[in-house]
């Protein structure tokens, strides 16, 4: 038996039942925002999730702080189901796991300082920090993301999208916590700003060994920072594996078609994998497609995409990384070292 | 992978990003100091009071009308008592009779002067008072029920709804018939009137608010319902409430004038200033002043107020 990762997924499903038609009838509609997501992560280690916009990735980064609570499934960190936890307990798993949010300019309550905002979770968990030390603390918190000190008496509409992420992660960390979940914390900023962001973000993650659950659409940004990959589909994970093999190796023709529409500079051309546009709009979640959720789009599909819905699951002994498909691309000359060291 | 070359940490590039982001109204014009969002409301109202002439005036009236109710209750509570029936119906606009019967007596000989002031006090009292009461049981019922949702914030809906139908002056009638007249219950009627208002107002800017994503970042950290309410969603819906609460000053002002016009309102020896106008229908015919100036000030009062609470909103509208 491994050893018990620092957050285990198993089998998270979070519908939500659609309340539609005048009289307020719930008509049985069902939309299935997560539909069977399992995946690990160890401490010190970052997750990239990756997939279209409305594929689950938000929904996931909610229900597995409990913000939402699940449809099924369950969330174990160390060993404790998240799902189970008395309030007591729920509070105390709060300090060890914390989010940065997609909108910078909406998760930071206008009202407050930035020393207060900072602050804030330390008047929840008292005893982290005692009072005295609030403000040298928030102070340091500001210089650790990249800030000025004096900027601790200042609003958050004084500062730019950029500042303000900053900010979000300063708060993120005030509790220490060992996992930090961070929900498109670059996708609303400028592109210039972008790789700033992610700088902090790596910055602080090797300096506290967090574990990171890293959310975007973007696989260049996810890849930079990312040793393993989870690719989604409409709520279900496709492909899972290390860094290096996703890229390199993509074995879901999804992968592939995500990865081919990457723009690619002329020198590495010749190696890219061929351009595959996908045909068609992402399907509804609401009514998903038999089998494979991705038939309806792929170049491959036969009669049994349509019948069975493939496992994420190792299609060979020797290697590591899952595909939830009938017909995987074969993996060549499968490197030996999968995964990368932190 | 071209825009992570840029990997070289440049802080000073995103401060010159850094704008602070003027009010709309502020930049429109050419102001001596660009207001900013986090501005506090009084500040704002204060910036938008130095172009407006309408609410220079306003505010300087209502200033003055809370110095003289404040020092004038003090200097003038004995001549407000003193009967004098040698000076009965002294018409007001001359010293004739010294300063303090400028403003003429009444029908007992005191100082008209005098009752104005002391009259005015209890009248701010009572609205002030009954104001405050209903503003704030008003938002912490609407911030509670919106944030709560579910049936809870339906019932108590229902609830303000029905409130709100029912004739305010009707329900001031029966529960100060039940209730006898007074002070305590005259600011209890009237703030009972009005608390649907604030529910209203503060559950729907709760509603608004509950969404946000500072709010799931506060539950993030595992803050209770009642820490968000309190420190997250009040403050940020604080500004419309005290708009709303400015403007309701004038419309409690006149009802509680109209109670006690209706003999309902305080006893002797309080008074208001709807009280005195009731008293003064009685001596139209030659002692026009006694109903006419408190008239006067209640409508001036309530104008200023209006106008007040009209710059209160435009402050708290701009963020």
């Amino acid at each position: 038996m491994p050893e018990e990762p620092m957050l285990r997924v198993e089998n998270l499903v979070k519908h939500y039942s659609i309340n539609n038609g005048m009289r307020g009838r719930r008509h049985g509609a069902v939309l299935r925002a997560l539909d069977g997501v399992s995946f690990q992560v160890a401490a010190g280690e970052t997750l990239g999730l990756v997939g279209e916009s409305g594929c689950g990735k938000s929904t996931l980064a909610q229900t597995l702080l409990r913000l939402v609570e699940p449809t099924s499934g369950h969330v174990y960190y160390r060993g404790k189901d998240v799902y189970s936890m008395s309030r007591k307990e729920l509070k105390d798993f709060r300090k060890h796991a914390q989010v940065v949010f997609q909108d910078p300019f909406e998760s930071l309550n206008p009202r407050k300082t930035i020393g207060q905002i900072i602050a804030e979770p330390w008047t929840i968990h008292r005893g982290l920090v005692p009072r005295a030390q609030w403000r040298s603390r928030a102070a340091e918190l500001l210089e650790l993301v990249g800030l000025r000190r004096d900027h601790i008496d200042r609003h958050p509409g004084q500062f730019s999208g950029g500042q303000r992420q900053r900010i979000g992660i300063a708060r993120a960390v005030a509790v220490e916590p060992d996992l930090l979940i961070c929900d498109e914390p670059v996708s609303a900023l400028d592109v210039s700003v972008q790789a700033q962001i992610l700088n902090v973000i790596q910055d602080i993650q090797r300096e506290f060994g967090l574990g990171v659950i890293f959310i975007s659409h973007d696989l260049g940004v996810v890849r930079h920072i990312s040793d393993k990959i989870g690719v989604m589909y409409l709520g279900r994970m496709m492909e899972y594996g290390s860094e290096s093999d996703v890229f390199e190796r993509p074995r879901h023709p999804y992968t592939q078609a995500l990865i081919s529409a990457v723009p690619v500079s002329r020198s590495e051309r010749e190696t890219a994998l061929p351009r595959r546009i996908l045909a068609g709009d992402l399907p509804s979640p609401v009514n998903p497609p038999s089998g494979c959720r991705f038939r309806t789009r792929c170049w491959q599909a036969e009669a049994i995409c349509a019948e069975r819905e493939p496992a994420l699951e190792t299609h060979h002994a020797d290697e590591r990384t899952r595909v939830a498909c009938h017909f995987p691309a074969s993996s060549i000359a499968l490197s030996t070292d999968l995964i990368p060291g932190p | 992978m071209t825009l992570l070359n840029n990997d070289q940490e440049n802080v000073e590039n995103d401060s010159a990003e850094e704008a602070p982001r003027l009010s709309l109204r502020a930049a429109a014009r050419s102001g001596p100091e660009p207001l900013r969002a986090a501005d506090g409301l009084w500040r704002k109202v204060g910036h938008l009071l130095r172009r407006d002439v309408l609410g220079i005036a306003a505010t300087t009236y209502l200033v003055l009308l809370l110095l003289t109710t404040v020092v004038g209750s003090f200097v003038l509570a004995d001549s407000a008592r003193n009967t004098n029936l040698h000076l009965r119906f002294v018409p007001p606009l001359s010293t004739q009779y010294g300063w303090e019967y400028v403003l003429g007596s009444d029908a007992l000989g005191r100082s008209f002067l005098a009752q104005l002031t002391v009259a005015a006090r209890t009248t701010l009292l009572i609205s002030i008072g009954a104001v405050i009461a209903a503003a704030v049981v008003g938002a912490l019922i609407g911030t509670v029920v919106g944030y709560a949702r579910g049936r809870l914030d339906k019932v108590a809906m229902r609830i303000a709804d029905v409130m709100l139908a029912f004739p305010s002056l009707l329900l001031a009638l029966i529960v100060l018939y039940t209730l006898g007249a007074g002070l305590g219950s005259l600011i209890l009627v009237l703030a009972l009137a009005r608390i649907a208002m604030y529910t209203r107002v503060a559950r729907a800017e709760t509603l608004a608010v509950r969404e946000r994503v500072f709010i799931r970042a506060s539950r993030a950290f595992g803050a209770g319902s009642l820490r968000i309410v309190c420190t997250q969603i009040l403050p940020v819906i604080a500004n419309p409430l005290v708009a709303l609460a400015t403007l309701e000053f004038a419309l409690v002002m006149l009802a509680e004038s109209a109670l006690s016009f209706l003999g309902l309102g305080v006893h002797e020896p309080d008074v208001t200033w709807g009280g005195l106008i009731a008293e003064g229908r009685n001596y139209l015919q030659h002692a026009w002043w006694i109903a006419l100036l408190p008239g006067l000030a209640i409508t001036l009062t309530a104008i200023a107020t209006n106008v007040l609470a009209e710059l209160v909103r435009k402050a708290a509208e701009s963020e």
